[in-house]
């Protein structure tokens, strides 16, 4: 927790009605397109998947919209200051070969089933048990990462007013809501695209401006003095590296298991992709995402290494702050507006993306199969908004969770290895071997989880090393589980696995003519950009 | 619901046949006006404080004029996001379909 009289002392907000004035345009704006685009949401693909009418581009930086929460520009700044810039794995190789497999292999699935949700497809392939099961974690998981969207948002009023923690935690309370029950829900797409420029030219100018202040890269190399802070690669033969692990737990731990849990099951993500327009635009959607997520390796990091060389009480004391205290330094009234609003944007938005998919697995998965299966569209809609105010509410619990762990980063680390590696064996097993039966994925999933849950409870270890260790042997026993348990019940027909298991479906080819359009054109061009930064950081 | 919005999406490939299933509003060209339009305001406010106090003092002061040229990029970005929206390929085929009607 910062110390506030430091805050005060940098930031001089309070001095001008400027900053309020951007930060006031913004709400206008948010508010005004959720109020107008309430009208036009008629049914409830319109209102999830805005019609499945977008194209590409837009889905493209609405799917890293979706991403770029306040893990993605607190957390990763956090982690650089801790870590240096092996920190940018989490980006490199813990994130584009993901999204690259997403594109090539998961989409035409789910765009073919035309599922809502992970918790649909877990139905068609396995049965209604893996499904509900699947849909209440998910429910949790949403729900606590939505605290930490809320405790980045409060952390950023505590700076603007100087207000507690507590009153922060409320007034973020308060607007979030204000922002659904006035529509803003119904606008998450826009605003998700919204965010991604403001990001940008907000993180932008933060890492331009550090770099010229300490002389360029070499310059800042000197003023911060820890060469290995400067390396991704170099020493992960032994653990003398700061993560403190060897690579083979950086390649399978974090950029298979991990990364690949994340990017193909969190349907936060995988819904954006499904807005598209055609199959073509929506396997595009996350190979146009990952190009700006490339540049994000730098942009999100940087920060981290910026603030060990110009605020280094900040990097020690409270590097969850990095970003907002660097605006502050850096930014003069105006410009710091603009940042602090970019940050609002990202955390409102990331907080109505997890509270957006929570409403969707509550309302399709949980109430209309178990509770009420026969009512009219509008009586699911009106479940969906209640069930996002429920899910506000709850995130303000979940808020004082998240602050209980030295870094965000932690957190969700901890969250990512317990949810969504087990889901992404039962996925990986499901997708591409026809054996896998209904209770083979139940028992799999389950018995992950419960590994997970186990060897967290048991260590209490959130570091990083541990939560990638911890991902791994919770994949492992969900295969294992799974395998052994397929082996000796009873498999479904082929009929029923059509268009679900790799192999038996007929691959219905995106329609795209342009060969720079082309999903492994794209896929070939990012991978080679990524290869070359990790030869490049060395 | 102006005449525009009403026109359902194109598909862009005319032999296949796509199902109508949602209300037929254009949120792409909506989008690109929405962000357009937000960036201006934002950019053209900084411009304005940059000129008129061009001395603001910050603790990490970079001996330029932040506000001025940093407001400057933001209008250039918005400018161009409208400059893509205006000439979409798909508001072009809207304006076709409505000529020929």
């Amino acid at each position: 927790m910062g110390d506030l009289a430091l805050l005060q002392s940098m930031v001089k907000v309070n001095d001008t009605w400027l900053d309020y004035f951007i930060i006031a345009v913004y709400f206008v704006f948010v508010l005004g397109i959720g109020y107008v685009l309430r009208t036009k949401m008629q049914t409830s693909e319109d209102y999830f998947l805005s019609g499945r009418s977008l194209p590409s581009w837009i889905t493209g930086l609405a799917f890293l919209g979706a991403n770029l929460g306040a893990l993605e520009i607190m957390g990763m700044a956090a982690g650089a200051a801790e870590y240096g810039i092996m920190q940018s794995h989490y980006y490199w190789i813990g994130a584009i070969p993901a999204m690259v497999f997403v594109a090539l292999f998961m989409i035409p699935f789910y765009y073919a089933s035309r599922v809502h949700s992970v918790p649909g497809f877990l139905k068609l392939r396995y049965n209604e048990a893996t499904r509900g099961f699947n849909a209440a974690l998910f429910a949790i998981f949403m729900i606590l990462l939505s605290g930490i969207n809320m405790y980045a948002m409060a952390l950023v009023f505590q700076l603007l007013l100087g207000w507690s923690l507590t009153a922060s935690i409320l007034l973020s309370a308060v607007i979030v809501l204000g922002y659904v029950v006035l529509g803003g829900l119904s606008s998450s797409i826009y605003n998700e695209v919204l965010q991604f420029f403001l990001i940008t030219l907000g993180l932008l100018p933060l890492v331009v401006f550090g770099l010229i202040d300490a002389g360029g890269l070499s310059g800042l190399q000197e003023s911060v003095g820890k060469a290995e802070y400067f390396h991704v690669w170099a020493n992960t033969g032994s653990t003398d590296n700061p993560f403190a692990v060897q690579w083979f737990y950086i390649v399978f731990g974090l950029g298979l298991v991990q990364s690949f849990g994340y990017w193909c099951t969190d349907f936060l993500v995988v819904q954006r992709a499904l807005a598209a327009e055609d199959l073509a635009a929506s396997q595009r959607t996350p190979l146009i995402a990952a190009f700006p997520k490339l540049l994000y390796g730098v942009l999100a990091i940087f920060p981290g290494l910026i603030v060990l060389s110009v605020l280094p009480k900040v990097a020690s004391e409270d590097p969850n702050n990095a970003v907002p205290y660097l605006m502050a330094h850096y930014f003069p009234t105006g410009m710091l507006g603009f940042g602090l609003t970019a940050l609002l944007a990202a955390f409102m938005s990331g907080m109505a993306g997890n509270v957006t998919a929570f409403n969707t697995v509550w309302t399709y998965d949980i109430y209309k199969p178990y509770i009420n299966s026969d009512a009219s569209d509008r009586h699911y809609l009106n479940v969906g908004r209640i069930a996002t105010v429920v899910g506000v509410l709850l995130s303000i619990g979940t808020a004082y969770i998240a602050l209980n762990f030295v870094t965000i980063m932690d957190y969700v680390q901890v969250l990512h290895g317990m949810f969504l590696a087990p889901l992404f064996g039962t996925f990986l097993l499901g997708m591409f071997w026809t054996r896998t039966t209904g209770w083979g994925g139940f028992t799999g999933l389950v018995a992950g989880t419960g590994t997970g849950l186990t060897m967290y409870l048991i260590s209490l270890d959130a570091g990083l090393g541990a939560s990638m260790a911890r991902a791994l042997w919770a994949w492992i026993v969900t295969l294992v589980v799974t395998i052994v348990v397929s082996l000796v019940t009873q498999p479904k027909p082929e009929s029923e696995l059509r268009g679900l298991v790799w192999g038996l479906t007929e691959q219905k080819e995106g329609v795209e003519e342009a060969w720079y359009k082309k999903p492994w054109v794209l896929a070939v061009i990012v991978l080679t950009i990524t290869v070359a930064l990790n030869i490049y950081f060395w | 619901m102006t005449e525009e919005h009403r026109e359902t999406e194109h598909h862009e490939y005319g032999e296949e046949e796509r199902v109508p299933e949602h209300s037929g509003t254009n949120h792409s060209m909506a989008i690109g006006f929405y962000i357009a339009a937000l960036l201006l305001i934002f950019g053209v406010t900084i411009v304005l404080a940059g000129i008129i106090s061009p001395a603001q003092a910050t603790t990490g002061g970079l001996g330029f004029n932040v506000n001025l040229w940093w407001g400057l990029v933001m209008v250039v970005s918005g400018c161009v996001i409208l400059g893509m929206t205006l000439a979409s390929p798909r508001r072009r085929a809207a304006r076709q379909r409505e000529d020929g009607v």
